[in-house]
């Protein structure tokens, strides 16, 4: 028959099953296993939710209440335990707005399925990786993504940076963390550029 | 949620993050850092989360020209460009799907609940929804399915010399390049052409039935005695191939049809126990296995009773 994919399991995450978990453990996992999952997860809260700026408040909201659990014991099947959290923040949140999520619901189903698709070989999701990073800078503001291009590609300091931007230091600082918040809202949260397929 | 705006923890986690990477980095600067981290587990999530993002833009450096001109502001965007193609060069498009070549005959089936999707050596696709039993002949130039029972979606490779058959229910679908679904269920035989075009014609030929050519929006439906061809929208088309995404669409369906589509995918069966529901109109967009989303629907917007029951849950008012 037609292949399985597998659920997204990570070896090694077994035996860390039963102990309380450590904040590096949960780190860990956290990184591995459910910051891959927020494309998705993003796209599914921004259309259950009819205010956009919700979705980031949700996010959070699933990212601590999944890593709470975490501290306890981590998840066996991390996507099914992120989204059904998911799923009952935004049935909680539309219950007490009173909307019935009917077509949240469904999305999310629509999700699995898109996200079980099998990664394609190492060398590819490398280059895909690469792409993503790029149109993530790509996206930045102008002076940021500068700031950016400077620090992460030339290796400069951020004295040499705001020489040569003409900027006081204290404003590099600032492009850079912005830039850090929206590099982390590319990569993670939006879905990957597309590839064109024959 | 916590009194801090989401807003304000990712901006300081970021803050942080860029604070560590200076070359000013103390012990102190650490310490605050990690009581920082240890007040709650919300400065965690999104302190790791900016961490992983700017880790993972180091490989940002595999973008470094390797005799960077830094004469003028402008190289940066350049390079970037002709990168850019060079990547988009080396990305050869992979369709990754599990090609084989079956035996002379094969049967595959998939349970209540089961979606699964063949790709024949031809490269030919078949989607088997819930419920399904096929076999398939392909071999030696001949590419016969057998649809024994339940639905299939096909994406033929067209072939003039080897033409793509599907048998049901004493009727045979003749490919001539196409998408289209048939759909085998007690009592009747539906078969609706998506994309190009096929003929429908009863396998024995007798003087009442002849062919039928489709085309696309078509669909065919054959019971015991008499054959109907009626027109789709490309809409209705596409809801009714929901399942191929796991989704069950409702539009003004009665409560008793609803009812029977999410019987098709799911063990526990869904009963309507007070007659008159069974003409309730009902709409919306459900996941597939997922009844309780709809029953769900049925308590909170209809106000209905949901009860379950052994194997059943019992709907009534």
């Amino acid at each position: 028959m037609s292949e399985t994919p597998d659920q997204g399991r990570e070896r090694g995450t077994e035996n860390l099953h039963g102990a309380a978990m450590t904040a590096p453990e949960v780190e860990a996992w956290f990184v591995r296993e459910v910051l891959p999952l927020e494309a998705a997860l993003m796209q599914f809260l921004r259309r259950s939710r009819r205010n956009a700026s919700d979705a980031d408040d949700l996010r959070h909201d699933v990212y601590v209440r999944v890593c709470e659990a975490a501290q306890k014991e981590i998840p066996r099947a991390t996507k099914p335990f992120v989204f059904s959290i998911a799923r009952n923040l935004v049935i909680d949140r539309a219950r007490h707005d009173q909307v019935v999520p009917i077509e949240a619901i469904a999305d999310l189903e629509e999700l699995n399925i898109a996200t079980d698709t099998p990664s394609p070989d190492r060398s590819i999701a490398a280059r895909e990786e690469l792409r993503t990073l790029q149109s993530a800078l790509d996206r930045l503001p102008p002076r940021c993504r500068e700031a950016v291009v400077m620090r992460k590609i030339e290796g400069l300091s951020r004295r040499e940076i705001a020489t040569r931007m003409g900027i006081a230091e204290i404003t590099v600082r600032r492009h850079i963390s912005d830039g850090m918040a929206a590099l982390a809202d590319a990569v993670y949260g939006e879905p990957p550029p597309s590839v064109k397929t024959p | 949620m916590s009194g801090e705006a989401v807003k304000d923890i990712v901006a300081q986690a970021a803050q942080w993050r860029e604070r560590r990477d200076g070359s000013d980095w103390s012990q102190t600067d650490q310490a605050e850092l990690d009581t920082w981290l240890s007040e709650s587990i919300g400065h965690r999530v999104e302190y790791w989360r900016i961490d992983a993002a700017w880790v993972r833009a180091d490989r940002l450096g595999a973008l470094k020209s390797p005799t960077p001109q830094r004469a003028t502001n402008a190289w940066r965007p350049a390079a970037f460009k002709g990168i850019a193609a060079l990547i988009a060069a080396a990305i050869i498009a992979l369709a990754w799907t599990g090609t084989f070549e079956p035996p002379r005959e094969k049967t595959y089936s998939t349970p209540v609940g089961g979606r699964e999707i063949l790709t024949l050596a031809d490269g030919s696709q078949i989607e088997l929804n819930t419920d399904t039993t096929i076999r398939t002949r392909v071999a030696d130039g001949q590419r016969t399915v057998f649809l024994d029972k339940g639905e299939a979606f096909f994406k033929i490779k067209h072939d003039a010399a080897h033409p793509f058959m599907v048998t049901a229910a004493g009727h045979r679908v003749v490919d001539l390049g196409t998408k289209f679904v048939i759909r085998n269920s007690d009592d009747r035989l539906e078969v609706s052409l998506i994309e190009g075009s096929a003929r429908f014609e009863p396998l024995h030929e007798t003087a009442k039935q002849r062919a039928i050519v489709l085309t696309p929006g078509e669909t065919v439906i054959a019971t015991a005695g008499t054959i109907v061809k009626q027109k789709k929208t490309e809409q209705m088309l596409a809801e009714e191939l929901g399942w191929r995404r796991g989704i069950i669409v409702l539009h003004r369906t009665s409560l008793a049809e609803a009812v029977t589509e999410f019987n098709r995918y799911n063990i526990k069966k869904l009963v309507i126990a007070t007659p008159s529901l069974n003409r309730v109109r009902v709409g919306g967009t459900f996941p597939i296995e997922d009844v309780e989303a709809f029953t769900r629907v049925a308590k909170q917007v209809f106000g209905l009773k949901v009860r379950e029951k052994g194997d059943e849950i019992e709907i009534s008012r």
